[in-house]
């Protein structure tokens, strides 16, 4: 018998879980880039902005649609995650994204979201390949895995 | 091994061997997991169980392509818990899956430090692959794939 990173419960907390400590300290051996020094400011502003229409959007439907409250409501939370660890230092403005239009029913709601989700995602690894920055290409192959995995799970709720 | 520090960032072809040993591992442990699920969850285990052996067979002969040797699989693996029963195949499904994801994201910023834009397609892309699984052995997700897992 042999562990693993994957399978194993004890090679990874030495492992994986050592380069793992948090989002926004991916490379604590290197001062974290802000404003102007930032290589990455302009993708990073874009990526806050896309962050904070989509939580804008949830907030939204979620007003409008209370019965989606206890589904959406960790998602909206996820996208609160990406745009704080994307937002080093507070730097960006966050944008205040026009109201969306409201869905005619919750399932319309829902099928926006999945629509939404699924180009977060596939914006996010096109993302990856313009970071300049190798921590910020990682953050954002995790961001877009969590954005697939919400059209996913939207998805499949409405059948 | 640790990508906190950048002179440990890993190389490509070390990163690609981790993802191998990783695959190795999946496809080792729905084994297990298929064998304590019925209907809908033993054809889902099945299906993720061909996946992860067609991705360990890319990685393969992506590593044999740069004219590194593949690290062989172990010959078996110990799981974190007894995998006795349906909850627990589903748990175990769930964990390797987010940590797979997070392997996979080690080799995006090993491909993107390389400037290998191809893998580092490849690997996003397989890191979504990993976090969509894992949605569908529990229903969620989490903000940053694999992260709590690893830390767990």
């Amino acid at each position: 018998m042999t562990t693993s990173a994957v399978v194993g419960g004890v090679v990874i907390v030495g492992g994986v879980a050592a380069c793992s400590s948090g989002p926004a300290a991916v490379d604590p051996n290197a001062p974290d880039p802000t404003g102007s020094d930032d290589p990455d400011l302009e993708l990073r502003t874009s990526v806050v902005t896309a962050e904070a229409t989509l939580i804008a959007t949830y907030d939204a439907f979620i007003a409008e649609f209370p019965d989606l409250a206890d589904q959406l409501t960790p998602f909206r939370a996820h996208h609160a995650a990406h745009l704080a660890a994307v937002n080093i230092g507070q730097a960006i403005a966050v944008p205040t994204p026009a109201a969306p239009d409201i869905p005619s029913s919750s399932n319309a709601a829902l099928r926006q979201l999945a629509k939404a989700e699924g180009a977060a995602a596939t914006a996010r690894a096109g993302d990856c390949l313009s970071a300049s920055r190798w921590q910020f290409s990682r953050e954002l192959s995790l961001i877009g895995a969590c954005e697939s995995a919400h059209q996913s799970l939207i998805t499949r709720e409405l059948g | 091994m640790s990508i906190r520090n950048l002179d440990a960032l890993p190389s490509v072809t070390a990163a690609l061997q981790s993802v191998l040993a990783g695959e190795n591992a999946c496809v080792y442990a729905y084994g297990l997991i298929g064998a304590q699920l019925s209907d809908a969850g033993r054809t889902l285990a099945r299906q993720l169980l061909a996946e992860h052996t067609a991705s360990r067979d890319r990685v393969r002969q992506r590593l044999i392509g740069l004219s590194v040797q593949p690290e062989p699989a172990a010959a078996a693996y110990n799981p974190p818990f007894p995998i006795t029963g349906k909850a627990a195949a589903q748990r175990l499904a769930a964990l390797i899956e987010d940590r797979l994801a997070l392997v996979w994201a080690d080799l995006v910023a090993s491909a993107r430090l390389a400037q290998n834009d191809e893998l580092t397609k490849v690997a996003a892309a397989a890191v979504a692959t990993c976090a969509v699984r894992s949605s569908r052995w529990n229903g969620k997700t989490q903000a940053f794939p694999g992260l709590l897992s690893a830390k767990g």
